[in-house]
């Protein structure tokens, strides 16, 4: 076996990298005001579309802890109460790690009705959180329309993941 | 240490596995430790919160811009559109407003003398910081928006977040460079105000809506829609008479207020800083000591 260099290993590394540090880059654009005149204010939650196509691909290369660091950074910059997303992003990372072997090999439509079910689940759970920690029943609609948002985008983000994927695996 | 690696894999594999599942249960107690923690004592992560806004400012900073850019081409596309009916619009609007701007002058040349007579203490003036709209939380749960000036620009907390043409919200957190304005419809909203007409005290209340909710009117009010509705001062928070937006609806649900700073499309607030501490400063770890000349002024202005 050849003796990897030490340049080498930090292309790697910084290859190995490049998922989670797309994903933070993804965190902060959501977060770009858009001003769409009379448009609703959406911000797609691209966290979860990198922990679900991470999780599913290659989960070494989004580990548990850097899904806790995704969504200990999308709390702090959304506003939100810290620890929401880490927790919703974590059980969903968890979730779809134990169901790898099902998705193997499957289609991207699979894939992407796969998602469409998490986007409820993580929805169903943010708003059941919020209205706990907020003591009150919260309007749904906003949360249905960021969802959906976030579901139709699925196949965008994942196309950009998939060609980051094909590049880390060329080199690795 | 490459000797026998299907052996040693034998033996770290499950362990592995176990570590792997150890630290997966770990950070999720992690995650929901730091949300009852949070939720129990809103400041604790007040200082990371605010390093990790200042240190992501800069790239919104830049980021923005093209997007602004982009909303401007849509909404300079749009007026084109229809340029004419809105200065037929325009227009007549100029000529009502031309007669308010007399009513004005009037009033405040007579508003004068009349202090002076009465001897009311002089109001201060406030200070502002016009900042730019950086980031945009747009979630379905949060209403908030990042603007580019924190600590540096003396922006402090509490001040008041004004738009072009009304109340926006007040500012809730402050880092150096950034800062957090916690928008009137944001679910932990809460503003004394006042019934413009009537003058009926109520609370605005924010639920993540576009129309906040106006509670604990008097039962026998006699609000009405159209009415307007400015801040009243009462908790020290904001001075008096900020316009916040006017009645919209009242039904059984309660009555609804549209703002008149439209929060989807803000590019620059202004931090109005009128030397008020109010309800905020016994939260605020670094918030200055209520001084007395504050206190006579917030006074004065009644």
């Amino acid at each position: 076996m050849m003796k990897t260099s030490v340049w080498m290993r930090i292309d790697l590394a910084v290859r190995r990298l490049t998922p989670l540090l797309m994903t933070l880059g993804l965190v902060v654009l959501s977060q770009v005001p858009m001003q769409l005149p009379g448009a609703m204010p959406i911000s797609p939650a691209f966290a979860l579309i990198s922990v679900y196509f991470w999780g599913l691909h290659q989960p070494d290369l989004v580990p548990a802890p850097a899904v806790f660091a995704i969504g200990v950074f999308q709390d702090i910059l959304a506003g939100l109460p810290i620890g929401l997303s880490a927790f919703v992003l974590l059980v969903i990372y968890g979730l779809v790690v134990s169901q790898r072997r099902y998705f193997f090999g499957k289609s991207f439509g699979v894939l992407w009705w796969g998602f469409a079910t998490v986007v409820v689940v993580v929805g169903a759970m943010q708003w059941a959180a919020m209205s706990v920690l907020s003591a009150q029943f919260l309007p749904v609609m906003p949360i249905i329309v960021e969802q959906i948002t976030t579901a139709a985008l699925y196949p965008v983000v994942a196309y950009v993941f998939v060609l980051t994927h094909r590049s880390i695996l060329r080199e690795a | 240490m490459r000797h026998r690696p299907e052996h040693i894999l034998r033996i770290t594999a499950p362990l592995r596995g176990f570590a792997h599942r150890f630290a997966y249960v770990f950070l999720l107690a992690a995650a929901l430790g730091i949300l009852l923690l949070g939720k129990a004592d809103p400041h604790i992560f007040q200082r990371a919160r605010t390093t990790v806004t200042d240190m992501t400012a800069p790239v919104l900073d830049a980021l923005s811009r093209p997007a602004v850019t982009v909303a401007h081409v849509i909404a300079e596309a749009r007026e084109l559109a229809r340029l004419r009916e809105e200065n037929i619009i325009l227009r007549a609007e100029n000529e009502r407003l031309l007669k308010w701007q007399n009513a004005a002058r009037t009033l405040l040349a007579e508003n004068r003398q009349l202090q002076e007579l009465l001897g009311v203490a002089p109001t201060q003036d406030a200070k502002s910081v016009t900042a730019r709209v950086i980031g945009d939380s747009g979630g379905a749960f949060v209403r908030s928006v990042l603007v580019n000036a924190g600590q540096r620009e003396n922006v402090r907390k509490g001040n008041a977040a004004l738009s072009g043409n009304g109340l926006l919200g007040r500012v809730a957190e402050v880092g150096d460079r950034s800062a957090r304005v916690l928008l009137i419809n944001d679910l932990n909203s809460r503003i004394p105000v006042v019934i413009e007409r009537s003058r009926e005290r109520a609370i605005l209340a924010g639920d993540n809506s576009v129309s906040p909710r106006l509670l604990y009117l008097p039962i026998t009010t006699s609000v009405q829609v159209g009415d307007r509705v400015v801040t009243s001062g009462h908790g020290g928070a904001f001075p008096v008479g900020l316009p916040v937006g006017v009645v919209t609806a009242i039904s059984d649900e309660g009555v609804r207020v549209m703002p008149y700073a439209d929060a989807t499309n803000i590019e620059y607030v202004r931090l109005m800083d009128y030397g008020l501490d109010g309800i905020l400063s016994d939260t605020d770890e670094d918030g200055m000591p209520l001084s007395e000349t504050r206190r006579s002024s917030k006074r004065g202005r009644r």
